[in-house]
Order: structure tokens, then sequence, then C-alpha cells
């Protein structure tokens, strides 16, 4: 019993140590998200940076910790203020989703800076303060958490003074209010816009060298799962409040422990991603936010980029291309070409598949590559437990994604704007999650080995001129199909949805009915992308396709044109075969692809070959 | 039975009592005209009808079926159709394709309920005869109802709906409500940003829907246009009926008259109106 009063004391107590650290990251998505109307999916890059500065401030310049945790945050204030200035302020006038789409990319960037400078292996951080527990009646504590919670309500106190009392805060207070009339009020809004990222990304940053410190770990790929961390915190308070995001930090902190407590450690992300999906579903506004009494929630409606100019090939030069392609094993010198531009068509399918959800119906599925999770490993157990043969196996890849991918998605699509994107990117998470942790299935951590080489009529694929024809023809009949449905009365229908869904509605068009055929058709593709992927390597697990896919498939559509389905397939060749090609670093290519990122949305948005 | 039916509909924003206590009637081939001064709820009323919002209580009646809880797709699809204040077309899309997207619901009708989504996709990817003849004959039928506003819209045809002007977006956002074929047309504020010669063009577009026996509820603040088109009028202030009857009774009504010129007063920076209402907005 007393052992047991213990480990709970003990759980609650990591679990306020971790509330204060969300609650610190979640304030400064809640402070930008009042201030800008905009969710900063960099926001999870800065505290991978913040962790990092700190970690090398402290063990590389031997700094002490009094120096150390302020000069974290600096550097993320130096960081919060660039990202302002370089990808959202140019894009405050684009309307739409571009300028959400831009903190994808800023957040890409630093990722990949990160892996640049300090290699992409997770390293340890230094013990700073001694080890030494002090008993509190049934709580042990150290002088690492006393830190943490002193600092976090530090903090706490100090914003909440600064936005109370100063003139500053009061101009931060007047734009979240309503941005416009704080302008004729003569509050010099973008000074004030920087301030807010200024500030979100100094606590961000903090939040991350303190979190590294706890764990001992740092990784430049842990921003990611920070930012959504940070994401289901706000939501679970309520997004655009300062005071409720930071107590959605505690309740996902403490419900993290006390759940990590009951199922396992390998659970903590699938037990917040979980709650951030029943929140979205259950309670979007928010435990402690009130409802709203608009007919739209969030901004981001309707088309998200200016349509213009959508070239489409005549009949003739798609013809030529089609058969080049098909021609191209006949000349090519080597298998090497081969091999990317196999890689090169799996990612157009997968582009195309993504093209179409985001561009023909304009669900924004930040999470695609979970589709192509599902695929995978759908085709990866049917051939290799169930000895099914790989064409019906390939088939039911589609299928299942289909079906599961819907049947997820289905809560998440009667949300609007900011928080489809939220739920999209959580649910893209909780499929390699699942992966992970249903052992039984799927082998978790080990993932899936020997999965069997494609057979077809009783001929085995395993040459690169074999995969290449496979593939190839996959991606000519998906786009064939996809370019039917778009041209058909159901394509008309998915646009006019896209355009103004009340209005669509008002037709006697169901929104959810017809987004989630639209999201079944996507996903049907992204499995069969994944169950090609799955037989080509031969090993998938649940990292084969994560959070970086499904961003690099949105930069791929967005540099081709989005729901231009020719776009889609310009845009893969151009990001995954060039780089290869030209025999890019592997590490850097985040870097450059932020970079295009950032320039489409910026100067042609509409894309390479326009947007339809 | 009356085709619509609503009965002590009221609805909240906050604190701020936007309808209460709402009853209307509509009849078949009925046209009914709601005036009132800004704020009045006019907009809101609309809402609870067509189902983009719901009322706090109360209960909406369309052909006999309680409606209440059905959203705005499924009321539409049994035939309450409504335009926007604000002229909601699918900018990106042809004035062709937004008006055939308004047959969508008759499209819908005509299928077994339950294998809907496969007939979507069995008509993009089969070359069948039947899903040929039904797409041109929604074309063509969307072709008359183009050519039925004349020169106005005819030639646009071809044009992306971002490119017309504002009063033919308008045109062009009835054109779409009729093309659902609608048991009782919801119009909000049709003639918003026309001058007055376009303005009389639609009062006689939509005399001649009258004539052919469409049922219509319009909201509108022209009260000259009102008056010529409505069987009835409904006038309206701070979320209440405040007279209901025929054209002549209303305008002589002495509570519409103050609704009005009470309004007129304090804008002009008289005295505020004193009486039952209170103070008028400033």
């Amino acid at each position: 019993m007393g052992a047991s009063l213990q480990l709970w004391a003990g759980q609650v107590l990591n679990g306020l140590v971790l509330g204060n650290v969300y609650a610190l990251l979640a304030a400064g998505l809640a402070l930008v998200f009042g201030v800008a109307r905009l969710v900063n999916f960099a926001h999870g890059s800065v505290y991978m940076a913040g962790s990092f500065a700190g970690w090398f401030l402290v063990s590389r310049l031997g700094w002490p910790l009094w120096a150390a945790l302020p000069g974290a945050a600096f550097v993320g204030v130096a960081l919060g203020l660039l990202i302002e200035r370089l990808a959202v302020r140019p894009y405050r006038r684009s309307g739409g989703i571009a300028p959400l789409l831009a903190t994808l990319g800023a957040g890409m960037m630093l990722d990949s800076l990160a892996e640049i400078l300090f290699s992409p292996n997770p390293r340890s951080f230094p013990a700073v303060l001694p080890s030494t527990r002090y008993s509190l009646g049934p709580v042990s504590i150290g002088p690492l958490d006393l830190l943490i919670l002193g600092v976090s309500a530090l903090s706490a106190i100090a914003l909440f003074a600064f936005l109370k009392f100063s003139r500053a805060g009061r101009g931060l207070r007047a734009a979240a209010q309503d941005f416009e009339a704080a302008q004729q009020m003569g509050v010099r809004v973008e000074r004030v816009g920087a301030a807010a990222f200024a500030i979100a990304s100094g606590l961000g940053a903090l939040a991350g060298a303190l979190i590294g410190m706890y764990y001992n770990f740092i990784s430049p790929s842990s921003g990611f799962e920070a930012g959504l961390k940070g994401f289901t915190a706000c939501v679970l308070g309520g997004l655009g409040s300062v005071p409720a995001a930071m107590a959605g930090g505690l309740a996902l902190g403490l419900g993290e422990s006390l759940g990590v407590a009951l199922l396992g450690s390998s659970f903590r992300s699938l037990i917040s991603f979980g709650l951030l999906l029943a929140v979205l579903f259950l309670k979007p506004e928010g435990l402690f936010g009130k409802r709203g009494g608009g007919l739209e929630r969030g901004a981001a409606v309707g088309t998200f980029l200016p349509l213009r100019g959508a070239f489409k090939p005549p009949r003739s030069l798609a013809i030529f291309l089609a058969i080049a392609a098909l021609a191209l094993p006949l000349v090519a010198p080597g298998p090497y070409l081969l091999q990317i531009l196999t890689g090169a068509w799996i990612s157009a399918l997968f582009a195309l598949s993504l093209s179409f959800v985001a561009g023909g119906a304009g669900v924004m599925s930040l999470g695609h590559a979970g589709l192509m999770a599902i695929g995978a490993y759908a085709s990866g157990l049917l051939t290799l437990k169930a000895g099914w043969p790989f064409l019906p196996a390939f088939l039911a890849s589609g299928l299942v994604a289909a079906l599961l991918g819907s049947l997820l998605a289905f809560p998440a699509l009667k949300l609007k704007g900011h928080y489809i994107a939220i739920a999209m990117l959580g649910l893209g998470e909780i499929v390699n999650q699942v992966i992970l942790n249903w052992d039984a299935l799927t082998q978790g951590a080990m993932g899936l080995a020997g999965i069997p080489a494609p057979r077809i009529l009783g001929l085995a694929i395993t040459s690169a001129r074999g995969f290449y024809y496979l593939c190839l023809i996959v991606l000519l009949g998906g786009g064939a199909v996809l370019a039917a449905f778009l041209r058909s009365p159901l394509g008309r229908t998915l646009r006019a949805l896209r355009e103004d869904e009340l209005a669509a509605a008002s037709l006697g068009i169901g929104p959810r009915s017809y987004k989630s055929l639209a999201f079944a058709i996507g996903a049907f593709f992204a499995g069969l992308a994944g169950s090609l992927t799955a037989h080509l390597y031969t090993y998938i697990s649940h990292e084969t396709f994560g959070s970086r896919d499904s961003i690099l498939g949105l930069t791929m559509v967005i540099l081709g044109g989005l729901g231009n389905l020719w776009g889609a397939v310009l845009g893969a060749l151009a990001l995954t075969a060039l780089p290869e090609l030209l025999r890019f670093a592997a590490q850097g290519r985040g870097l450059v692809f932020g970079i295009i990122l950032l320039l489409v949305l910026r100067f042609r948005p509409q894309g390479l070959l326009g947007s339809e | 039975m009356p085709l619509l039916e609503c009965s002590t509909l009221s609805r909240s924003f906050g604190g701020l009592r936007a309808l209460s206590d709402f009853g209307l009637e509509v009849g078949s081939g009925e046209v009914v005209g709601i005036i009132g001064p800004n704020g009045a709820g006019k907009t809101t009323l609309f809402n609870l009808i067509s189902g983009a919002d719901r009322a706090d209580s109360g209960r909406v009646r369309f052909r006999g079926e309680d409606v209440s809880g059905y959203g705005l797709d499924r009321r539409a699809r049994l035939g309450l159709v409504r335009t926007f204040q604000d002229g909601r077309c699918f900018a990106n899309l042809g004035v062709e394709d937004n008006v055939l997207l308004g047959a969508h619901g008759r499209r819908l009708a005509s299928r077994p309920r339950s294998a809907r989504w496969a007939i979507e996709l069995a008509q993009a990817l089969l070359p069948l005869a039947a899903f040929r003849d039904e797409e041109r004959r929604l074309r063509s039928e969307a072709a008359t109802l183009i050519e039925s506003f004349g020169e106005r819209l005819a030639p646009r045809s071809g044009e992306k709906a971002y490119r017309l002007s504002y009063a033919n977006r308008r045109r062009l956002e009835i054109a779409r409500a009729l093309a659902a074929r609608p048991e009782l047309l919801l119009l909000d504020e049709p003639t918003a940003g026309m001058n007055p010669s376009e303005t009389l063009e639609l009062l006689e577009y939509l005399r001649g829907l009258k004539s052919r026996g469409q049922a219509m509820l319009v909201i509108e603040h022209k009260l000259p246009l009102v008056m010529k088109l409505s069987d009835r009028i409904v006038a309206m202030d701070e979320g209440e009926k405040i007279a209901e009857g025929e054209a002549e009774d209303i305008v002589r009504d002495a509570r519409v008259i103050e609704a009005y010129l009470g309004k007129v007063h304090s804008q002009s920076g008289a005295p505020a109106r004193e009486g039952p209402h209170g103070a008028g907005p400033a």
C-alpha cells in the first residue's frame, strides 16, 4: 500500500514537472495564435533548438546553469524573430493556409540545420545538478524537479505581469482581441506580432532546454513530437487563451504520467495524441474554453492558395511522356537511374493522392504518410503472415488504408481550419504509435523484415527493371483514375466543397460524407504507394513513414501546383530523383526543401504548373 | 398544411437575444417578405430555417416534417434552399458548373441511398449511357436557367465566377438555387449591391417565378420591392415579430413606422426614440 502510494505520488510529481514544461510550450503557441491567428508549426523546432542551445552552452562552453538557461531562451528569442520576419510576415497577406505552410517550411529548415550542425544522432545532456533526492511525505523530489517547477512558475508569472502591466503587453492583448482595431488605435501590430513570436519562442526554447535536462536526451528530430504535444496542450485547454493553454499543459503532463503508470512508458505518445484527438472530436473548444457562437471556426477555410493558370499538357504530350517513361529501361545505362526513378514513381503516387485530397477536396491532410504506413503494413502482414499472393495483398493494402484512414479521419472532418490541420498531423503520428505498441500484430519496434518480392502471374519481380515497370504502371493507372475523378461530377462536387463548404451544404452536398469519400480515395492510392514501398525495401517499421514524409509530400504537391496531378508528379521528380542524381547530401535536403517551400509560397503560390 | 412552419424559435449569442419566440408560416406558392432594420434578427431567422445555425429552442417544420435537428445539406435536399447575403458563388468554378452544382440534391435523390457513393465513383470511371444522359440533361437545364437571366448572364456562361460583377454573382446564386427546384426558396437580400435598374430587373424575374407558383421567403431592405413581390409581409425588430399582414397594412402600422423612422431619427442626431422597445441603437 505504502509503495503504491509512493508510486502514484511520484507519478503525480512527474506529471506536474512535465506539465509545467508543456505549459511553457503551450503558452507560446497560444500567444502566437492569439495575436496572429496562426498555428506556428515551427514551434516544436524552436524547442528542439533550445535543447541544443542549452546543451551546447553547458557542455561545450562550460556555462553554469544560471547563465545557460537564459542563454537558451535568448537563442529562442532570436529564432522567433527570424521566423516571424522570414516565414510569417511576408505571408500575412497571402491569406488561407499559406502562413501555416510557411511555418512548416521554417520548422523543416531548422530541423535540418540542427542535423547538419550536430549530426542526426541523439545526444545525452550532461548532469549539471546533483542527483540527491529530498523526501516530502510520500514524494521524493530532486533538485532538477525543483528547478523546472521554479523556472516555469517564474516564467509564467513574468509572462502574466508583462501582458497585464506593460505597454507592449497591452498592445499584444489588444491585437489578440481585434487585430485591425488595434492597428487603427495606433498599436504597431507588426512589432506586436514580432514580440509575440519572440516571447513565445523564448519560452519554447526554455522548455526544450529543461526537458533535455529532465530526460537527459536531446535529438534534432525531437521538435515534431514536442510541437504536437504543445498543440495538444493548447487544444486541451482551449486554443487562443494563454492561461487556458497553460492549464491544458498541466492537464496533459498529469494525464500522460498517470497513463504511463497504468500502461507503460512506450504508450506515452499514444496517450497524449489520443487525448488530442479525443478533445478535438468531443470538445474542440477545449476543456476550459467557451463554445464559439460563430458558424465557422478557425480562419483557414476555403481555398488555400490562389488558383490560376493550371497547365494541362495536351494529350499528345501526355502520351509521349508516358511512352518515354516506359521506354527508358531499354536505353538506361544501368540499374542506378531506374532505382532512383522507381523511388520517384512511388513518391509521385503518394503526391498524387495528397494532391487529390488537399487540392481536389480541400482537406489538409498533414499526416498523409500514416496512410502509407497502413498500406505497407497491410500488404506486409498479408503476404508474410497470412501467406497471401502479392496482387490480392496489394489491392487489399489500398482498401485497408481507405477504410481505416477514412474511419480515423471521419471525426476530424467535421473540424475546420487550423483544427483539421492539427488533427490530421496527430492522425499520422497515431498510426505510427499504434504500430509501435501493437506488438502482437506488427512486431512493434522490431518492424517487419523479409517482406517477399512481388510475384505476378508466377513471375517474381526482383530486378531494378521489374520494379521500375511495376511502380510506373501503378502510377500511370492511379493518375488516370484520379484524373477521371477530378473531371467527373464527383470532382465538381469536391471542388465546390473546397471553395465554400457552407454554400455547398446549402445545395444539399453533405460536407462530411464527400470529404470522407475524397479522403478514402486518396488513402487508397497512398496505401498502394505504401505497399509498393514495403515490397521494394522488404523491411518496414514504425519509422519508415513519418511526419517528414508527410511534409515532404506536401512540399512536392505545392511545388507542382495544388490539385494539379501533373504538378504532383513533377514535384515528386524534382524533390526525390533530382537530389539523388545531383548526389546532394542527404542531411542538407530538409534545409533546401524548406527554402523551396518558402520561395514557392512567396513567389509562385500556385506552383510550377499552376493549381486548379 | 403550411409548407414551412416555425414555432417559438429563439437564439441568443452570448447575452444578446437575436431572436425570441418567433413564429412564422409560409404556404405553398406563397411569397412572404421579411423586413426590419439592421440587427432585427432577419439573417438569424434565415440561418435557423435553413439549418446553417441551430435554435436554442423552438421547432422548424417543413412539409410537415420536423427538420429542427437536420443540417443545412439535409434540409436543402428536402427542398429548402437558400441564398446568402454576401453572394457565395464558387469563385474558382465556371458559371455553368456553379449552376450544375445546384442540381446536386436532385442527382442524389434519383439514386438508392445505400449505393450513392458507389454510383459517384462509377460515374467517374464507367462510360455508361445513363450517366452521360443525366449529365447532358442537367447541362441543358443549367443552360436554360442561365439564359433566363438574358444578356446579363448568358454571354458569361463559360467564365469563372470570380470574374463576374457583384450583381451577376447574385444572379448566379439565384440560378444555382433554382437548379435545385426548391419547394421553398429563401432569398437573403437578393438585390443588395444592385443599382435601381438592376433591382427592377430582378423584381420582374422574381415576379415571374412567383407567377409559376414558386414559394419564396425574401429578406429585403428595399421596401418598394418587398411590397410589389410579397403576398404577405412580416416586420421584425429586435428579434421579435412586430407586425404581419398585407403590404398596405404594414406600411401604415405604427410600430413598423417607429422601428424604421425611429432609427432614422437617432441616426440623424435627434433624440433617441422612446417607447416599448427602449432607445434605438446609437
